[in-house]
Formats: structure tokens, C-alpha cells, sequence
């Protein structure tokens, strides 16, 4: 009882020797890490002041890189000065971490890729995602599906009435300067019987969309007029055709260019979306990767045709392949 | 009765089996060590001992049980509070840190010695004035484990150490040990 009443004693200033002698030891370290960020942010300053033809023989190229180098210095810095605080750790650990602060954005990072991104890729990569829609792909940001108040894990089948609705992604960068990204969504296994091979779909791309690491949420269903280019076509497959995935590519746009609407629609292909040509005409990287899968079900009838897609009354069948002519060659006199 | 040792009368007296420690050994090497041990009339009755009392009942139970859970091999996980887990980070992270401090002082002093002695060096070979004529006789050590009057190569005489008493062998099969002889000369 008398615990219960008591106030309770700061994790700070709980009286074990070796954990205070301990926080004694990071409290001086972190003195001097905070004055090695102080003296390398002069030192920025004072090299972004001189000038670069008169430092070195390698002029603006070699001041430019050797600032570049020393930024990334001043970040490593920073993360070393507050990783061994375990208030810091507490507080990431419970979820409040603020994401505007570099150590927390760098604890995120590393809990995503210990395992999150793992099975990203891996699901990606399993379901073949990555060779046929995007070459290559490196996971920077981390993607969550959303459909109205269903979760949808990478992967997952999705019924067809609750994906005629835009979803809901929750885009996890881990970097502090805002990027502008464009979101594709691509199912790469429409049947073509004509060819006897699957076509490309694109049921939705949006463009010039900002997302930074305070800002993760995004409504693909309140986008702007100007960012979406392809507007939602709901996730269909006939019957009778092996599941379709839907895969969502997330790319940056190179130095935050705005991608040209007109020049985009110009180009791109209605019944085969080559999802390769649109990156490489607008210079993407893909940054990110995710997919969901769908196949037919009892309400895909109505959602194809409300959604003005023909083919709800066909079933595909596969054909079957007509054995060689084969004599068979096993007469009395072999046995 | 026959007590073979003091151990073995405190047995018999408080009427548990006599094992003198196996622990850390596998159950099946003490199933033989038992065996091999001296069975007597009172240690057949330890061992067939049923559990009238319950205190003698509680030793024999963890007293086996320390003998087939040696703490030193596997170890239980302890499992921390929260705050108790913290703190247990906060001393590894500290602890660690030190160390690599230390480590960093050690090296980045004997950095600057090699340092210091590469500048000695560097200028004992140009800045003497003699064209770096002592450098070279003083500091370029190469040949230094050699005699170059026996042919070079590290002299025989390194392989053993230097002893006050030389083996009786070298100096005369069956002959008393002999001091270090000072006199001795190569033929």
C-alpha cells in the first residue's frame, strides 16, 4: 500500500550505484558528442563560406563533396549523441517517438528493416513483383494497406467489393527532407487469349504526391485533380484465370521534379501498361514496393460490371496441350 | 562398518546416498559412477528410502535436481522488468563505451609514437647533414638476426634457451651435471 501511494521515484535518479556511475559515463559522452556537432556545424559553415577554387586544385566538385561528407558526418553525429539514452529507448519502445527528431527516425528505420521489410521483400520477391513489373527494387519507405477500415497485409486477397474503393496507404519514410513520389498500381496478369499471355493493367497512378516522415498517411481516394493521371479501375479477374496480383510501386521522382501530366497521359499505353517505359520516360527510382492479390469472387459480376469491364460472363478454361503423335514403343518383345 | 572417509559416516548418519559431486557430469556417467561406488548395507537403504518424512523427501528432491541441472552448462534466461531491463542496457551500452574509449586512447597513442619515431627517423635521414649516412648505419635494420661470417641466418645457438646446468648428455653420457662452461670455445 504504501508503494501504491507513493510518487515514485524518476527512472533518472533510481539509487543503484553501477546504473548511476553508468549514466555518469553517456552523460559525459554525450557532452562530447554535442560539442563535436557544434564544431562540425562550424566547420560547414566556414567551407560553404570559402571558396572552392582557391581551397584545392579539385575547386567547387571537391567543396561540394567534401560538404556532402561532412553532412552525413554531422547526422551520424547527432544519432551517436542520443542512442544511448534510455529514456530515448523507453519512449521509442512505447510508440511516442517524435519523427521529426533524427534518432527516432533512425530507431524506426532499424526496427523496419530488422524484420517488416524483410518479409516485404520477401513477399515481393516470392510473387515475382519485381522482375515483371519494376527490374529492381530497394525498399526505402514502408507501405501499408488500407481498405476503408480493413488492413490488408502484402500479399493478401482482397474481396472484390470492398476493393472498388480508392485504399488507403500509409507511406513511412524514414528521411527528414519531403519527397515527391509517384504511386502505380499495376496487375500484370490480365489474360490476353488472343497472344495466350497476360497483359498489363494500370489501375491507378498519381503523381507530384509529397510525403515526408511526420506526414504518412495517404487517401488515394483524395488526391488532387492534377496528381492522379489514371483514376481508380477496381481489381478484377475473370473466371477461371489464376489470381491476379495487384502490385502497388511507389517511385521518386528525381530531384522532385514534377512529372508533366500531359506529357504522361501522352504516353501512356491503354491496353498494355508498360510500367518500365513510364519510369525510365520520367526518370522514377523505385523506393518502394507492395502488392495485394485478387481473384474471382461472388460479387466480382457487379463490381465488372459497374466498373464497365467486359468478360464477367466468361470462364476461362486452360486448354489443354495436345500430346506429340508418340508411338508407343513398348511391344511384348521389351518387356 | 567400514567409513571410508568422513563424508561417508555423515551420509550413512543423515541416511542419503553418499555421491561425492557429480555435477556437470551427464546422467548416464553418473548412473555409472554410482555404480562403481561401494554399495553397503545402509546405502541400499538410502537408496530404496521412502518418503516418511518430508523434509528428507524435500533434500533428496533438490538435491537431484541440482544434480541434473547443472547451472554452469545451460544456464536458466532471467527474464527483467522493465525498468530493470533498461538499466541492464544503459550499463552494457556504458560499460561498452568505456572499453572502446580505452581501446581508442591505447591506439591513438601508439599511433602518434610510430608517428613520432617515423619523424625521428625522416629526419635523422635527411636533415643530418651527412647524407643520411647514420640513418643508415644506426636505423635500417635489415640483417639484424643474421651473422654474415657464418653464412647469414639466424644463428643455431637462438633455437634454445640460455640454462645455469648443462644436460649431462652433452656434456658426457652418465657424468655429473655440469655449470654453464664460460670457457668453452668452438673448435
Amino acid at each position: 500500500m504504501a508503494i501504491a501511494q507513493s510518487q515514485g521515484v524518476l527512472f533518472d535518479q533510481l539509487p543503484f550505484q553501477c546504473f548511476q556511475e553508468a549514466r555518469k559515463v553517456l552523460t559525459e559522452d554525450r557532452q562530447e558528442k554535442l560539442q563535436q556537432i557544434q564544431t562540425m556545424r562550424d566547420r560547414i559553415a566556414r567551407l560553404q563560406q570559402s571558396d572552392g577554387n582557391a581551397l584545392h586544385r579539385g575547386g567547387e566538385q571537391y567543396k561540394q563533396k567534401r560538404l556532402e561528407s561532412m553532412r552525413t558526418e554531422l547526422e551520424h553525429l547527432k544519432i551517436l549523441a542520443d542512442i544511448n539514452d534510455p529514456n530515448v529507448k523507453r519512449r521509442f519502445e512505447d510508440g511516442k517517438g517524435d519523427m521529426s527528431k533524427p534518432i527516432y527516425r533512425f530507431l524506426a528505420d532499424r526496427k523496419w528493416r530488422e524484420y517488416v521489410r524483410k518479409i516485404l521483400i520477401q513477399r515481393v520477391t516470392q510473387m515475382k513483383v519485381v522482375p515483371d513489373v519494376v527490374p529492381h527494387c530497394d525498399p526505402i519507405v514502408d507501405i501499408k494497406i488500407k481498405f476503408g477500415r480493413t488492413n490488408v497485409q502484402s500479399g493478401d486477397f482482397v474481396d472484390s467489393a470492398i476493393s472498388e474503393k480508392p485504399c488507403q496507404l500509409t507511406v513511412q519514410s524514414f528521411e527528414k527532407d519531403p519527397k515527391l513520389i509517384t504511386i502505380a498500381i499495376v496487375d500484370p496478369d490480365v489474360p490476353n487469349l488472343e497472344t495466350d499471355s497476360f497483359n498489363s493493367r494500370c489501375h491507378f497512378l498519381a503523381s507530384n504526391v509529397q510525403i515526408d516522415a511526420l506526414t504518412p498517411h495517404l487517401d488515394l481516394a483524395k488526391l488532387a485533380e492534377e496528381q492522379v493521371l489514371v483514376p481508380w479501375l477496381p481489381p478484377t479477374a475473370q473466371k477461371g484465370s489464376p489470381y491476379h496480383r495487384l502490385s502497388i510501386v511507389l517511385f521518386q521522382q528525381k530531384d522532385n521534379i514534377s512529372v508533366d501530366k500531359a506529357v504522361a497521359l501522352r504516353n501512356i499505353q491503354q491496353t498494355d501498361f508498360r510500367t518500365r517505359s513510364f519510369m525510365t520516360r520520367h526518370m522514377l527510382t523505385p523506393i518502394g514496393a507492395s502488392l495485394f492479390r485478387t481473384k474471382w469472387d461472388d460479387n466480382m459480376g457487379a463490381v465488372m460490371q459497374r466498373a464497365g469491364i467486359d468478360g464477367a460472363e466468361l470462364e476461362l478454361k486452360r486448354v489443354k496441350v495436345q500430346p506429340l503423335p508418340y508411338k508407343r514403343r513398348n511391344p511384348s518383345t521389351f518387356r | 562398518m567400514v567409513c571410508l572417509s568422513l563424508r561417508s559416516a555423515l551420509a550413512s548418519a543423515f541416511g542419503i546416498a553418499n555421491r561425492s559431486s557429480t555435477l556437470g557430469v551427464a546422467p548416464q556417467l553418473q548412473h555409472i559412477i554410482q555404480s562403481t561406488r561401494h554399495h553397503r548395507p545402509q546405502d541400499a537403504a538410502a537408496a530404496t528410502f521412502s518418503t516418511s518424512s518430508s523434509t528428507f523427501a524435500k533434500k533428496k528432491a533438490l538435491i537431484r535436481y541440482h544434480l541434473y541441472h547443472p547451472t554452469t552448462l545451460t544456464p536458466r534466461p532471467l527474464r527483467f522488468s522493465r525498468n530493470r531491463a533498461l538499466r541492464h542496457w544503459t550499463i552494457h551500452r556504458a560499460w561498452n563505451l568505456y572499453r572502446m574509449k580505452v581501446k581508442r586512447r591505447r591506439e591513438l597513442e601508439l599511433e602518434r609514437q610510430y608517428n613520432a619515431m617515423a619523424a625521428a627517423n625522416e629526419e635523422l635521414r635527411v636533415g643530418a647533414g651527412d647524407g643520411g649516412k647514420l640513418f643508415r648505419k644506426a636505423q635500417m635494420k635489415i640483417g639484424t638476426w643474421s651473422i654474415p661470417e657464418r653464412g647469414g641466418g639466424v644463428p643455431i645457438e637462438y633455437a634454445r634457451g640460455q640454462v645455469e646446468w648443462v644436460g649431462t648428455v652433452a656434456g658426457g653420457v652418465g657424468g655429473p651435471a655440469k655449470i654453464w662452461d664460460h670457457e668453452w670455445k668452438r673448435a
